[in-house]
């Protein structure tokens, strides 16, 4: 059965200088994929190219089958493929509700034409939302700030917005770039749990990430980049030994876990 | 007295029509439109043009139309021609640019169209202008001078109340929330499934369509139509008055256009007569409307009324089940 | 072929005057993040003011002095009082440039009601026009572009060889990087909008020569074809504004060449606006286009 996400020669230059290339690689449905590697090897690239916020220059990304290369991202996220920013992006003016209310792109109900004429049934299919929304964020200790300003919320709080907002999404796959980036350690670990709870609930994740601890512990299998290419792939247990792995990193691996 | 009354209320009720469409623009999606104003000159013409007779009939003026149908066609004419316009713009401009750029784009565009209209006198006679505009529905109601503006007024004053409430379903609707999505976070939007480009695009034309509105009623109301009174500078007032009042809050675009035009009435009344400069009146007047946008935005950028925050509907929704172990949730779609 | 590079000869004129504004914006423009939307009335500012000194000395380096003074002090004086104190309670980059609106209307308004809006008239000696090889020019013309041509040469030494102007160039690119590196932004910026005003005084100045009568609306209209001068040159790039007050000012005057003289300012905005649609970075920028809008 062919993977969820598949990547095949994947390329980007920017200037003259190769960002990615012959990048390929495979992420399987239900897993939890890290995407790593020294600073300079293309991973944000490589997500920014998956999510479509980058046309690639050559190579193919298919998405559950399909072939998604150099769509516009909203098309891409409307098919089920989901992305977080290395900055948390909550939609600060709008309440914490509206951010989980504006997780799913609902694209037939958000027309001026629905508005007018069929308000009473939109509140209505809204409301189930509502209710899902309201779990969520117990769930993630946000409820009491369902009504605040998303803005109002520490950089913490922001992050697990952010994890709810998926939860509610329900999308097929998520890309995250850089989770744990300005959070804490505790956080970090409830981040985690949430990450892993988005796999038992069904999605696929693909993240880049520093922390190699925190990739061990979360990451069932991982994609090792190196200016601009996959050099190794697999558990990363197995691979603190791949010399080309080690070699990458220069010792940095060996060194940090 | 009472005329004079009547008369103010009548244009602070057009104002607010105008300022609540351009709140669509400023205030909900965030882009600053200087060419606001043209879009509000076009249904003023379109509407003029159609519900005025045929131009032989009026020696020294020449313009398109002149079918002299009533003013209801007429409006609603006025109402596409906005939208139509707004679209064209729009879907050059929208595709790919943001802020600063938009701006000093809408801007290069108020310019040309002025441009491009006062040069053709043919089409839009030049800066001669058209009047004797009819007054609507009178041929039905033939009420007398005096009762007639209380009339409009009255008139005009229903049109606002439609147009507010329609902004206000629209504001707390799905697309209303999509919208500010947009201009709160892009890049989020669009990674959460936005088109943000065809969201702008339909506020665009939303505001266009509004200002169209407000243009019909407003040239009927001035009786006359002259091409170097839309002035790009016009909307600086229109600003002035969100600023004021409240960005993105419709009641507080309402209330910021009425305390404008009220201070700028009675303000500009005790300004003194000063021999060899005669445009000391006017420029006072534009200075203080500088003035008054420099210490509103220095102190008070939000305006007197905040932007309304969503509540969430607490009408006996449960909160629903621990969601953790809710492998089975709806997912919110569709 | 001759009517062309008579039109050609205009346009280098034009270009000239264009090159001051265009310059100055784009280096206040560069450091600031935001465009000055009053950077029009300082050229007309600078202009008034040679106008004025002219009622006293007929002294055009008087003349051309007062216009740099003053439109250097208005400038620096806007940005300290009004647009700094903005910018410091976090504005968004569109309320800080409707802001500059509003000075500009103040501005505007103030010359008027000082000035009435009857044009002045402020004439400079000048002979008739003569050849220079294919073009037409009277000596005016000249003095115009050899004041365009020195201006530039000293900023381009200053740019490139002072300390102030390497950290204005420092500030350009990357405000955090210069802050990093020890320099003080904040100052640089208030000095550079000192100079831009200068330098557009100076345009003023000159604009107020070549049009001989103006009133209060003439640094205004002249603003939108600064923005697309700038704009195509890449903005925070003062060589590039040069080049882009060259093909504008060329392009205006050689295009009434072949169409009515009234489309030349509708030219100079259709060229804005093709430039922000096909190429925001300006047409002689090399830096690499990154899309999307990620981390």
């Amino acid at each position: 059965m062919p993977a969820l996400l598949e990547v095949r020669d994947l390329r980007k230059s920017f200037g003259g200088v190769h960002a990615v290339r012959d990048c390929t690689f495979d992420v399987e449905a239900g897993s939890i994929t890290g995407l790593i590697g020294p600073n300079g090897a293309g991973k944000s690239t490589a997500i920014d190219l998956i999510s479509g916020f980058l046309e690639p220059d050559a190579g193919v990304i298919r998405f559950a089958g399909l072939d998604v290369g150099g769509w516009p991202a909203y098309r891409v996220a409307r098919q089920g493929l989901v992305r977080t920013f290395q900055a948390s992006r909550v939609w600060a003016g709008l309440t914490v509700m509206e951010n989980m209310l504006l997780a799913a792109p609902a694209a037939g109900r958000e027309t001026v034409w629905r508005a007018v004429w069929t308000a009473a049934q939109l509140r209505e299919a809204e409301d189930a939302d509502r209710i899902q929304a309201r779990a969520i964020l117990g769930d993630f200790g946000l409820l009491s700030l369902k009504d605040d300003p998303a803005g109002n919320l520490s950089g913490g709080q922001k992050r697990l917005l952010e994890i709810a907002r998926i939860f509610q999404a329900r999308p097929r796959m998520v890309l995250m770039d850089e989770p744990l980036t300005g959070v804490n350690p505790v956080l970090g670990v409830r981040i985690g749990d949430g990450i892993k709870n988005l796999v038992s609930a069904g999605m696929t994740v693909l993240m880049v990430e520093h922390n190699l601890p925190f990739v061990e512990r979360v990451c069932g299998t991982v994609v090792v980049m190196a200016l601009g290419r996959p050099i190794a792939h697999g558990p990363l247990d197995a691979l603190r030994s791949d010399p080309a792995v080690v070699d990458a990193y220069l010792g940095q691996v060996v060194a940090s876990v | 007295m009472t005329n004079y009354l009547v008369s103010i209320a009548t244009q602070g009720v057009i104002f607010a029509i105008f300022v609540l469409g351009l709140n669509v623009r400023w205030g909900w999606e965030g882009d600053l439109d200087i060419a606001y104003y043209g879009f509000i000159a076009i249904g003023a013409y379109i509407d003029a043009v159609i519900t005025l007779p045929p131009a032989s009939q009026r020696p020294p003026t020449e313009y398109i139309l002149g079918l002299q149908w009533p003013f209801v066609v007429g409006a609603l004419a006025a109402v596409l021609a906005g939208a139509v316009l707004s679209l064209l713009v729009g879907a050059l401009a929208l595709r790919k640019l943001r802020g600063d750029y938009f701006a000093i784009t809408t801007l290069a565009t108020a310019l040309i169209m002025q441009a491009v209209i006062s040069n053709d006198a043919r089409i839009f006679a030049g800066y001669n202008g058209l009047y004797g505009l009819s007054q609507p529905f009178n041929s039905l109601l033939r009420l007398d001078a005096h009762v007639y503006p209380v009339f409009y007024l009255a008139f005009c004053l229903a049109v606002l109340i439609a147009v507010y409430l329609f902004l206000e379903r629209l504001f707390w609707s799905p697309f209303g929330r999509a919208l500010r999505s947009v201009r709160e976070d892009e890049t989020a939007a669009a990674a959460f499934g936005r088109n943000v480009y065809a969201l702008k695009l339909t506020g665009y034309v939303l505001g266009g369509a509004i200002a169209g509105l407000g243009g019909a009623l407003f040239v009927h109301f001035l009786g006359a139509f002259n091409v170097s009174a839309w002035a790009p500078v016009e909307t600086l007032l229109l600003y002035a008055a969100i600023f004021v009042g409240g960005t993105g809050n419709n009641r507080g675009v309402i209330l910021g256009i009425f305390l404008v035009l009220v201070f700028f009435q009675e303000v500009t009344r005790f300004l003194p007569e000063i021999p060899g400069h005669p445009d000391f009146g006017p420029a006072a007047r534009e200075i203080m409307i500088g003035i008054l946008i420099l210490v509103v935005l220095r102190w008070r950028p939000q305006g007197i009324l905040p932007e309304p925050r969503a509540r969430d509907r607490d009408r006996s929704l449960p909160v629903g089940a621990v969601a953790g172990s809710a492998v089975t949730g709806t997912g919110a779609g569709g | 072929m001759h009517g062309f590079f008579v039109a050609l000869g205009f346009g280098l004129v034009t270009a000239a005057i264009l090159a001051f504004s265009a310059v100055a914006f784009s280096l206040q423009y560069g450091v600031s993040n935001h465009p000055n939307f009053a950077h029009g009335e300082l050229l007309t500012i600078g202009a008034y003011a040679a106008y004025v000194s002219q009622t006293l000395t007929t002294n055009l380096v008087v003349g051309g002095a007062a216009a740099a003074v003053t439109g250097g002090l208005v400038a620096w004086g806007m940005n300290r009082g009004i647009v700094e104190p903005i910018v410091r309670a976090r504005a968004r980059s569109l309320v800080i440039f409707i802001a500059t609106i509003g000075v500009a209307i103040i501005i505007q308004n103030s010359l008027l009601a000082a000035f009435t809006g009857t044009n002045v008239v402020y004439v400079l000696p000048q002979t008739a026009p003569h050849r220079v090889g294919p073009f037409l020019w009277t000596s005016r013309d000249e003095l115009i572009m050899g004041a365009a041509a020195v201006t530039m040469v000293l900023l381009h030494l200053l740019l490139r060889y002072t300390k102030f102007g390497k950290a204005l160039r420092a500030v350009a690119d990357s405000r955090e990087l210069a802050r990093v590196s020890g320099i003080d932004a904040s100052r640089v910026i208030q000095l550079t909008w000192g100079l831009a005003g200068l330098v557009a005084g100076l345009g003023g100045f000159v604009l107020a020569g070549r049009v001989g009568s103006f009133a209060p609306s003439l640094g205004f209209n002249f603003l939108l074809v600064t923005f697309a001068a700038a704009i195509v040159g890449g903005i925070g790039k003062p060589y590039g504004a040069m080049a882009g007050a060259l093909l504008v000012g060329v392009a205006m005057e050689t295009s009434a060449f072949y169409v009515a003289a009234d489309y030349k300012l509708p030219i100079a905005f259709a060229l804005l606006i093709a430039t922000l649609l096909v190429r925001p970075e300006g047409l002689f920028t090399t830096k690499p286009r990154v899309g999307g809008g990620a981390a």
